[in-house]
């Protein structure tokens, strides 16, 4: 077992070279570098840059040096636990990814709630009631859901809720609060943003999720045990949460795992419309400015989370599973 | 013409103004600048704010703060009153120096109403030696930096010596400070005069003081800087090593670059109206400078806001949403003509104005033959100035104009804007004729060209019996290019030339064209800056602002180290150019405008469609002291005129 762990986190950390040497040279890859860019968006403003400036500025991200010495200093510099710096913002990587993380998270696992508290009894009524008309209304909602684009839909609310309630368009405080300290009224500020958001990010989950649930449940009700639970007089409500709901949940529970890495930077166009400065955006424009320090972290953060994601229901599987963990003993 | 208009009304308004902005360019002349001050030594008015922090000894009296002899700023319309906060963009893509518009501060600047005029800021005035080729600038004596040091020429010192010609810190020095081939020298006279010394006449070189911008800078806070420079500090090593970086340069020049002005980030301290307090990820909030350095006429010092929000939107799109529904008190780049509708129907209901003014560049959507085109045939036709000519006549710019304009641009060449000096009616008369739309001339100048022959389809064929094709590249960004080269598309199919249109990746644009290759590119042409003096990009705009001659322009930018030398009437402009920025008899500087002018207009280097396109600008409506249009405008050179530190808000 113990060496199963050792063996496992060695290719993990294989993994995490090989990723980083991939992600580097895939942000290499676009034509020119940061200062292309940089002059391309200066001369979009109809003024064109000094040599100098660029000399400058090259010198000092390295950017006049090979690509594997850039890279060789990234990761000597990440060795010693300093991400680099972003050419466009002109703050520390770290700092940048800091400020942003927790209400990426936040506003992450808020949209993940609200599917599942939505999406999990709509889908038992569902299957429940197959072929009602709340069924077929809930499947309709759910693929109108699935089907319509979020950036959309963050527009259309965005427009009512400024006109409704002349709520500020975007972001996730109002302009007062942006940068005043926390309070409660600032806090209530933040409430008053979430359901935007949220409500956009959570529809598409919302509308899978409902699916998913009402298919795997629908299996589990025709199954062999349910009609004997009911033929010995099992109380329906009993029968139904004990038993089949639990099972169905599995497919669901399972996939949660795969949503470390999309807590991160799930929705990033959503989030780019509703002017949220979570980590999606803050990726999407690193990589259009070939920021490459900034680029390269996110990207590695990414990577990490699905590592250590895998690695826990690995982990999780070895303790559930007998058959895994015999093998995992054996190796 | 519009813009000729324009200078005149600026003209008129100076009149009055020049009573108080007597400096100028002349020897001597300068001492006045401040002789227009009905303040009576030793009795300034303040912020309310500020005059608490006095009462409780947190802050020295306002006399002591402010120097002997402050600038005196004549307001533009009335004496304003203290208090309110405004919010603009502090960074979005395509809107960094909206800030810059807020917040900048060079040795001299250019008159919000006339921007050929060079006023002293934080210099209070200069002189010239007789062949102009040393100019002894006089610092305002008393001014002190927002953490209330002074500020003295020694700060300029370090700024040059230490920074600007410190090959560490800056690899190659910046276009601005060479001079007739050579760096400029400095000189630290005492504790307020400085000399800056070129190698020959440079006339031009003031108005290199006039600009501030990025690396631009004029001065630096040395006290502040020291800390970080090696020469100054021996630990200034270990201090970048603290921060995760491994010389002390590089911690160096990571701090310079946060003081761009749109970064500035709290720490160094600055010479402007308002400092940076605070920074996160949406905000960077400004906070009155105590130790600001201008009054008012009635001795009230500036500025009169207690605050600036600085609001970071980076979707253009978003930009554009809470634009229109007023989130921003102003903001001047970011609409286009198809906003200008809902900005109507909006400015009542969320309080503010809409101004349509013309953005100032003299193509809206130029079209650039490449010269150093790598095929011969190619080149020996695109270099046939009748060919550039015939394209430019099967132009319908009216039609440009109304359709994607609403007939408020103006059809131009797009090389002038016709306020330059030397735009006299002869110079018009070229270029009126240079854009005459007139299919007939364009076919017989085309027939004269040798492209006789054509295909089935009634395109004309080139000497190598292929058919005439242009692909024009545009790089992503530019709306309004693509509306344009439909129509440009139509109107060349008329006379047989064929027009494919593409818009690539920006970054993918900017290397095809920095390498020739291509056929012919769109993009905005700014307007010549030789009407400045200036030589950013000047003698060498012509070469530098377009995408016509890309191998031309890396030898110009490399001193003739790379790319290729021009050739010809380009090179006969080049020359007079450079010539012009160094000509010191008025009279001969005029002509050789005008012929620089007539060169251009003959040539048409760049075949333009319309300029000055009508742009929506949105103020608040109980902003005052505002000045018009034309002191929002971004083409002068990195000069911002909008004088943000006398606006105050009306309730």
């Amino acid at each position: 077992m113990v060496n199963y762990v050792i063996r496992r986190v060695l290719y993990m950390a294989l993994v995490l070279v090989l990723v980083s040497m991939i992600a580097f040279l895939i942000i290499q890859l676009p034509p020119g570098d940061y200062l292309t860019v940089y002059r391309a968006n200066q001369q979009a403003l109809g003024r064109d840059v000094d040599e100098a400036e660029l000399a400058a500025m090259g010198k000092l991200y390295g950017l006049d040096k090979p690509v594997y010495v850039q890279y060789a200093v990234w990761v000597w510099r990440i060795s010693r636990g300093n991400l680099g710096w972003s050419f466009n913002l002109k703050e520390k990587v770290g700092t940048l990814i800091a400020d942003r993380l927790p209400f990426t998270v936040l506003l992450s696992l808020s949209s993940l709630v609200f599917a599942y508290v939505i999406a999990i009894p709509i889908g038992i009524y569902s299957a429940t009631h197959q072929y009602s008309i709340a069924d077929f209304s809930f499947t309709f909602m759910g693929f109108v859901g699935l089907a319509t684009p979020n950036f959309l839909l963050a527009l259309i609310f965005m427009l009512l809720f400024n006109r409704w309630f002349g709520w500020s368009i975007g972001g996730l405080f109002s302009p007062e609060f942006v940068d005043a300290p926390w309070s409660w009224a600032r806090v209530l500020d933040l409430i008053k943003h979430m359901p935007i958001p949220v409500l956009v990010i959570g529809t598409a989950g919302t509308g899978y999720l409902v699916r998913v649930m009402r298919g795997s449940l629908l299996d589990e009700l025709a199954r062999q045990y349910v009609i004997t639970a009911r033929a010995k007089g099992v109380e329906e409500h009993t029968l139904l949460y004990k038993y089949p709901v639990r099972l169905s949940i599995n497919p669901i529970v399972s996939t949660v795992g795969w949503a470390l890495a999309g807590i991160v930077s799930g929705e990033t166009i959503t989030a780019i419309v509703l002017g949220l400065e979570t980590t999606g955006p803050l990726l999407f424009r690193a990589l259009l400015a070939q920021d490459m320090y900034l680029a390269g972290s996110i990207t590695m953060l990414l990577t990490f989370m699905v590592v250590i994601g895998t690695f826990i229901s690995d982990m999780l599987l070895v303790l559930i599973d007998p058959r895994i963990r015999y093998e995992a003993m054996a190796g | 013409m519009k813009a000729i208009t324009g200078v005149m009304v600026s003209l008129v308004l100076l009149g009055s103004a020049a009573m108080v902005w007597a400096g100028g360019e002349d020897e001597g002349s300068s001492e006045s600048s401040s002789a227009g001050a009905m303040v009576s030594s030793g009795s300034y008015n303040e912020a309310p704010a500020l005059a608490q922090l006095v009462a409780s000894g947190d802050l020295p009296p306002v006399e002591e703060r402010l120097p002997p002899e402050p600038l005196v700023v004549k307001v533009k319309d009335e004496i304003g009153q203290y208090g309110g906060a405004i919010t603009a963009i502090k960074h979005s893509t395509g809107n960094w120096y909206m800030i810059a518009h807020v917040n900048i501060e060079p040795l001299m600047e250019l008159d919000p109403e006339d921007s050929l005029n060079v006023v002293p800021n934080v210099a209070r005035a200069w002189d010239w030696n007789a062949d102009k080729s040393q100019l002894t600038v006089h610092l305002r004596e008393g001014i002190k930096w927002s953490d209330g040091e002074p500020f003295t020429a020694e700060d300029l010192r370090f700024h040059y010596e230490d920074v600007q010609f410190n090959e560490q810190l800056t690899p190659l020095t910046p276009g601005a400070w060479m001079s007739h081939g050579s760096r400029m020298t400095f000189t630290q006279i005492d504790d307020s005069t400085v000399q800056f010394g070129f190698a020959g006449p440079s006339p031009a070189q003031l108005f290199m003081f006039t600009a501030a911008n990025g690396y631009m800078n004029h001065y630096f806070p040395a006290h502040y800087f020291k800390e970080l420079h090696i020469d100054y500090n021996e630990d200034a090593d270990k201090k970048a090593k603290e921060e995760g970086l491994e010389e002390w340069w590089q911690l160096f020049n990571q701090t310079r670059e946060k003081t761009r002005p749109y970064i500035h980030y709290p720490g160094p301290p600055y010479l402007f109206a308002w400092v940076p307090t605070s920074v996160t990820m949406d905000r960077t909030v400004w906070d009155r400078n105590p130790y600001y350095w201008k009054v008012d006429e009635a001795g009230n010092q500036l500025p009169y806001l207690d605050n600036i929000y600085g609001v970071l939107v980076v979707e253009s799109e978003l930009v554009k949403a809470r634009g229109i529904a007023g989130e921003f008190d102003f903001l001047v780049e970011g609409f286009g003509m198809d906003e200008a509708p809902l900005l109507e129907q909006n400015a009542e209901r969320y309080n503010y104005n809409v101004i349509i003014g013309p953005n100032t560049w003299a193509g809206a959507g130029s079209y650039y033959l490449n010269l150093n085109h790598k095929d011969p045939v190619r080149r020996e036709l695109y270099r046939d100035a009748r060919f550039r000519q015939a394209l430019s006549h099967a132009i319908d710019r009216d039609e440009i104009n109304d359709i994607v304009f609403q007939g408020l641009a103006t059809p131009l060449l797009g090389f002038a804007l016709g306020d330059e000096p030397f735009y006299d009616e002869e110079v018009q008369a070229a270029e009126q004729e240079a854009i005459r739309y007139d299919v007939d001339e364009a076919n017989r100048l085309l027939d004269e060209v040798g492209l006789t022959e054509r295909d089935g389809d009634g395109y004309r064929l080139t000497s190598d019996g292929e058919r005439l094709t242009l692909e024009v590249i545009t790089g992503t960004g530019l709306a309004d290019l693509v509306t344009i080269s439909e129509l440009v598309t139509n109107y060349w199919r008329e006379v047989g030339v064929e027009l494919k249109f593409s818009i690539i990746e920006r970054s993918l644009f900017s290397l095809r064209t920095n390498n020739a290759d291509f056929d012919l590119t769109t993009w905005i042409m700014e307007p010549s800056q030789l009407k400045y003096r200036t030589d950013s990009p000047a003698s060498g705009w012509f070469l530098t602002v377009g995408h016509w001659a890309p191998l031309w322009r890396n030898w110009y930018q490399s001193n003739g180290e790379s790319g290729e030398e021009p050739v010809g009437v380009a090179k006969e402009m080049l020359d007079l150019g450079h010539a012009m920025r160094n000509e010191l008899d008025d009279d001969k500087w005029q002509e050789m405008g005008k012929e620089f002018m007539m060169m251009f207009a003959e040539n048409v280097f760049a075949i333009g469609t319309v300029g000055l396109p009508p742009r929506p600008m949105i103020f608040r409506n109980n902003i005052m002291n505002l000045y018009d249009e034309l002191a929002w405008t971004n083409a002068t050179a990195g000069n911002f005129r909008g004088r943000v530190y006398q606006w105050w808000i009306k309730e």
